[in-house]
């Protein structure tokens, strides 16, 4: 396997984990959670190195995922005591886990400045080295030694996903139902959270910590502009996931640029790309259905104008081709081109100069109004 | 006090200065965007700060601070307008807008870092200082820039304060009495990236919005009022400013950190122990109401049923002899001091008034 194809595949596998068990933050509006998580998982490696002394140790990964367990029933902790919103819960608890991470890192004479701890890796990740440490099965290479962990995890949330969609679907969109029923929010909950921050730990070694939310909040969110079905979401968002580490892949690629920002950019391009051009509800759809009915109702204020005029003894002035411009309060250019999408429509007919309204024109009118 | 404060090295002086200032503005202001939960809106914006300093170091090849600050100025500003944007186009909860543009505004900044660190090698250094923030590049022209925007913000709210107080807590009420509540979140959104890029280079991106919103949630708990909580808010950030960049100092760990470590400790601190609402006073409270019922839950019997609701053995002899009820007629009966303490633990009241 080639190194740039190892990376590719680590990317699409850690993208594809991290967005489907996002989506479901997306859904119950705790996108900024990721946000937290991400940066708190920090914690737990450096805790989990200073006890272990190994950086490598797969327990680093379980002492990570507790953080971000502590992280969100921190939060929750803060709630409850009232006169604490939850963001504002959440913009306290994160910086103090993440605070408390860098200056253990950056403690003089800390072991830490060795350990692959910096700056970069923590933000950017080292996803361009990923490929370089291999995995063997009786001394068989069989793939690169980062790309087992994602692999686990994916595996792992889509088991759970599958196993508890029902439940999911209910928790994060009827939260007071989900207790009715009798199945447990909260066990649901804590599964949920455990599965975001492990995760999160994974995508975090590789990519570092913004990316984290942009892997995980970025195709959920911009699959949710296209359909309303959480089904269709899911794959949708697992298509625009791929769709976002290729496409940001390639651009670093070409462009000798580190992969976790391009992807992070992408990502947020391609969601803006989809709101503005989505055939159904994207800004330019919207805008031009807005001018067509705004030009389809002159038509019909128009058309009831002439109606309500019909049979009148001042109909010569009201209602004669000349003199209706005038009576609408339109320009000539406007007038001429309303008169023209009528007219060659036949909703209306012209009687000695003086317009009148067809019965198309009436099956035109009462279909809008 | 001010004696130790002379002794110290001219820089470190500017720096502590600067930073009770920081602390000052983040903290007063931090209360208007909790109050408008708005708490996560700071980070965002501090993280669409990058590619702004980014983009004008690469335009202008200088690091001074006022036009790198100008640069987050006006990518915290676009940020702004795509998030409203975003809101006004489609059904997608501002949580997930926050992040889009945080990870995405990000990425591009570190992209830029990464091509700028690339061709022009040493002089972009200090450049990603900006994201866990230093304090040694502070120069006597950053602090003075600091100190006129935190008096530009707070001439701003104090001629403001009603109509701001207003919005906070009543928008439909303020809008119907004709101001534009639009226009004043634009304004609003538009002070946020002042104060966030004027603490970025000393805090860094990442951990500007805890200034924000820490000491707001701290001086919550201490006050209802809203300018008591404003100056409160305001001194614990100071405060912490003050603590951290000293503890920083000596240690030589990094300021931001340390600043919200400490500014943590004060929140945690106020959790626990505020007068009224301090986790461990209500436990207290809590704690005394159930020994009180625990000795007088007879007398409320006595008092709901009107009759002792044992038979036989029934033991209210001891409240005969502390004179809260009377034996009369074969029967047991409150007293009036007797009602008065009935009425007091039901009041939840634990001393007689």
């Amino acid at each position: 396997m080639s190194s740039s194809v190892a990376i590719l595949l680590i990317a699409l596998v850690t993208a594809i984990a991290s967005s489907i068990i996002g989506l479901f933050l997306v859904l119950r509006k705790m996108s900024m959670l990721t946000d937290a998580i991400s940066h708190t998982v920090l914690f737990g490696i450096v805790v989990g190195f200073l006890l272990i002394k190994d950086i490598d140790s797969p327990l680093i990964i379980l002492f990570a995922g507790a953080t971000g367990l502590l992280t969100s029933w921190l939060v929750e902790l803060l709630v409850k005591s009232k006169r604490t919103s939850e963001d504002a819960a959440t913009g306290v608890v994160f910086p103090l886990l993440f605070s408390l991470a860098i200056l253990i890192i950056s403690a003089p004479g800390s072991s830490l400045r060795n350990a692959h701890i910096d700056t970069d890796s923590i933000f950017i990740g080292h996803i361009e080295l990923a490929s370089l440490e291999l995995f063997y099965i009786n001394g068989v290479a069989i793939m690169p030694k980062n790309l087992l962990m994602p692999l686990v995890v994916l595996i792992i949330n889509v088991v759970f996903i599958t196993i508890f969609f029902k439940e999911l679907k209910i928790v994060s969109f009827d939260p007071a139902l989900a207790k009715v029923l009798g199945f447990s929010p909260i066990l649901i909950h804590y599964l949920l959270m455990s599965l975001i921050s492990v995760t999160a730990v994974t995508a975090f070694n590789l990519v570092g910590a913004i990316m984290v939310v942009s892997l995980m909040v970025g195709p959920g969110a911009t699959a949710l502009l296209l359909t309303k079905d959480l089904k269709f979401t899911l794959l949708i968002t697992v298509g625009i996931a791929v769709i976002n580490v290729f496409i940001g892949y390639f651009i670093a690629d070409y462009m000798v640029l580190p992969i976790s920002g391009a992807i992070a950019v992408v990502t947020m391009l391609v969601f803006l790309i989809v709101l503005l051009v989505n055939p159904k509800s994207g800004i330019m759809a919207t805008v031009i259905r807005r001018q067509r009915l705004k030009y389809i109702y002159k038509v019909i204020a128009m058309l009831v104008h002439i109606k309500n005029h019909e049979g009148d003894l001042d109909e010569a002035d009201e209602i004669s081709l000349d003199t209706i411009v005038e009576m609408m309060g339109w320009k000539d250019a406007e007038f001429n081109r309303i008169y023209h999408y009528a007219s060659t429509r036949k909703y209306v007919r012209l009687d000695n100069n003086i317009l009148r309204v067809t019965d198309l024109g009436m099956e035109f009118k009462n279909k809008y109004l | 006090m001010f004696n130790i404060l002379l002794t110290l090295t001219p820089s470190l002086q500017r720096v502590l200065t600067t930073s009770v200032i920081l602390g000052f503005l983040a903290g007063s202001f931090g209360v208007f965007i909790v109050l408008k939960k708005q708490a996560l809106v700071g980070d965002s914006l501090a993280h669409a700060a990058l590619p702004g300093v980014v983009i004008t170091y690469i335009l202008f090849q200088s690091k001074s601070l006022e036009i790198l600050l100008l640069g987050a100025a006006l990518s915290g500003i676009i940020a702004i307008f795509l998030f409203n944007v975003i809101k006004k186009h489609s059904k997608i909860k501002n949580d997930a807008t926050l992040a889009l543009i945080l990870a995405g505004f990000f990425g591009m900044g570190r992209l830029l870092l990464s091509v700028v660190q690339r061709s022009s090698g040493a002089g972009s250094a200090g450049l990603d200082s900006f994201i866990f923030g230093q304090t040694a590049t502070i120069l006597l022209k950053d602090m003075y820039l600091i100190l006129g925007v935190t008096v530009f913000i707070n001439i701003i709210i104090f001629i403001f304060w009603k109509e701001i107080k207003l919005q906070t807590f009543n928008n439909e009420f303020f809008n119907s009495l004709g101001f534009s509540s639009k226009i004043v979140n634009f304004v609003f959104s538009i002070l946020i990236v002042l104060v966030v890029v004027a603490g970025i280079q000393m805090i860094g991106i990442v951990l500007i919005s805890a200034l924000l919103i820490a000491p707001a949630v701290a001086a919550r708990q201490w006050s209802h009022r809203l300018s008591v909580n404003f100056v409160t808010a305001g001194v614990i950030g100071a405060v912490s400013g003050l603590i951290g960049v000293f503890i920083g100092d000596s240690m030589s760990l990094p300021p931001g950190p340390t600043i919200i470590v400490v500014l943590s400790t004060i929140v945690l601190i106020s959790l626990l122990f505020a007068p009224k609402n301090g986790v461990i006073i209500k436990q207290i409270k809590q704690h005394n109401y159930r020994i009180l019922v625990k000795k007088y839950g007879l007398l409320v019997n006595l008092y709901h049923n009107e009759t002792c609701p044992q038979k036989d053995g029934c033991k209210l002899d001891t409240f005969v002899e502390s004179g809260y009820v009377k034996f009369e007629n074969n029967k047991y009966s409150l007293t009036d001091t007797g009602l008065v303490k009935v009425n007091m633990i039901l009041g939840g009241k634990r001393y007689e008034q």
